[in-house]
């Protein structure tokens, strides 16, 4: 690994353990190698003009039970 | 065998009124059928032969009293195993899944299909819990594709896309979440329907992607897929996300043709930077027969079409983390290594970019639906896939890549979205054509689907690996 593989590996295997998630080397290793690819797909998503928009997913407070 | 057996379900729905055909001879030419086949095309998790011998007995004498259920009573399909049943188990094609999950009985759409007479085949395969590839090394078999069994049926609702494909079932129930009804059905040479977000329920279902998953149905031709979606939709108390909407008969608006209607080619790049030659030019011709209906074809771009589609898959991925940290957390290595390592990819997002997503996602939906009605635009069509189903080994990166999917899209927006058959490439493998309508317009796009299979008949081509 580059020294930005080698960080990515450390932050992807972080990342995991903070989920629980152990997985072995080599596959740890292939997630790294996806992770910077992954983080400049994500990062196009905060180049679009959202405005306030909020998010799709709302909480619906006003949502009524159907009858069972 | 089967020179009698019709390919759809109109025509075995019109043969059993007619007296030429009965349920009992449906189901048993079928479950031969699948003797036959089910070892070379790895079609079946669990088949309920005496069970669905049993319903078509009753379905026979219902309807010799005059008691008919509608266009699917008597006719066999089979139920993505990922959807619970009463006669058995649930596995998701996973040594995960807790066997118990499925002692629910019925999920609600599995029981509209039976209580309209359908006869429950059995579980069709899938990719493990409707995500990843193939995996070889679990004990599950392999869906292979009927037009060649090198290749894969492309997934995740295989096992009924290569059952319609193979006549071994006249329809089915697939699930989609970024493709997995529309994929198979193009690689399969079948229709398969990703309905509007909300119109069937998708309780009893094991979820991936909650958000963008979706129920639909998969069989010959879009009529066909009609029929079904007139007894899958509507709300259910179970699934919250359902939208309570007057009812609509779907066979009757296949028959409104799309005389009038403006359709948008999507000329976004993606598309053909993601699509052979080939599947350019039949889809070209795919847009030509539709003009020749009666439709009016205009050329669009639709906003953010790559964030909707990547952020289909990054969503789906944290969505199914979600549901699965706690027992991946333990049982990692019980999991297909495809799948594994597709959904722990949900655990590399922050919780503020899941949140951006879906901001994006909320403002792609809202420009796209503007653009149409700025455009007065009733539906959009592109190719389905950029290329025909792949071989296990050896296939061309393009054809496997992210970017020859044209179906994600529609899983961020909930748009309804069908796949037709549209010819073949080179190798002689289906290719599709996509019809893509505005929410809950799923009967204006199996309308436009059967116009187009009318003046078409790719989606009755039969592949070598036939009843």
């Amino acid at each position: 690994m580059t020294d930005d593989g080698d960080d990515a590996l450390e932050t992807v295997r972080a990342l995991l353990a903070a989920s629980g998630l152990h997985p072995p080397e080599d596959e740890v290793e292939r997630l790294a190698r996806l992770y910077p690819g992954l983080r400049r797909t994500v990062e196009r998503f905060y180049g679009v003009d959202v405005g306030d928009e909020v998010p799709a997913a709302v909480f619906r407070a006003d949502h009524v039970e159907m009858d069972r | 065998m089967g020179s009698s057996v019709p390919l759809t379900i109109a025509d075995a729905a019109a043969a059993i009124r007619s007296g030429e055909q009965t349920s009992v001879g449906l189901v048993a030419a079928l479950q031969q059928a699948a003797d036959r086949l089910d070892d070379s095309l790895g079609t079946w998790i669990a088949r309920f032969d005496a069970p669905a011998m049993a319903a078509a007995e009753i379905a026979d004498d219902e309807l010799a009293k005059g008691h008919d259920r509608g266009p699917l009573h008597g006719i066999p399909l089979g139920i993505k195993d990922i959807l619970a049943t009463d006669e058995g188990p649930t596995t998701a094609q996973s040594l995960v899944l807790d066997p118990a999950w499925g002692d629910q009985g019925d999920a609600p759409v599995v029981a509209r299909l039976r209580e309209a007479g359908a006869i429950i085949m059995g579980k069709t395969t899938t990719m493990e819990f409707a995500i990843g590839r193939p995996d070889f090394s679990k004990p599950f078999p392999i869906p292979r594709c009927p037009w060649d069994t090198d290749r894969w049926t492309g997934g995740s609702s295989s096992g009924t896309g290569n059952g319609v494909a193979s006549g071994q079932i006249f329809g089915g129930l697939g699930t989609d979440t970024a493709g997995s009804v529309r994929l198979p059905a193009t690689y399969n040479g079948i229709s398969g329907h990703k309905p509007t977000f909300g119109l069937v329920p998708k309780s009893g279902c094991v979820p991936l992607g909650m958000s963008y998953d979706h129920v639909g149905p998969m069989a010959r031709s879009a009529w066909d897929c009609a029929a079904m979606l007139n007894v899958m939709a509507g709300a259910h108390p179970d699934d919250r996300t359902t939208v309570d909407r007057p009812a609509q008969d779907y066979l009757a608006a296949v028959e409104r043709g799309v005389e009038g209607l403006t359709v948008g080619v999507v000329t976004n790049e993606e598309i053909a930077d993601g699509s052979s030659d080939v599947t350019m030019a039949a889809f070209a011709e795919a847009v030509v027969q539709l003009e020749a209906a009666g439709a009016t074809v205009i050329e669009v771009t639709v906003p953010l079409y790559q964030q909707l589609t990547e952020g289909a898959f990054l969503g789906l991925e944290a969505e199914a983390l979600a549901w699965h940290r706690e027992t991946m957390a333990h049982r990692w290595d019980d999991y297909g290594r495809p799948t594994r390592l597709t959904i722990a990819q949900g655990a590399l997002l922050t919780a503020a970019d899941l949140v951006q997503i879906e901001r994006v996602r909320h403002v792609a939906r809202a420009k796209t639906l503007a653009m149409m009605d700025d455009g007065q635009i009733d539906l959009l069509v592109s190719p389905t896939t950029g290329y025909g189903a792949a071989p296990f080994t050896g296939a061309d990166p393009a054809s496997i890549a992210i970017g020859a999917l044209h179906t994600p899209a529609w899983n961020s927006t909930g748009f309804p979205a069908l796949s037709v058959p549209m010819g073949f490439d080179e190798d002689h493998l289906p290719l599709g054509l996509q019809i893509i309508g505005r929410p809950f317009a799923d009967g204006l796009v199996l309308a436009a689907g059967h116009s187009y299979q009318e003046r078409t008949d790719w989606h009755l081509a039969v592949a070598p690996n036939h009843r």
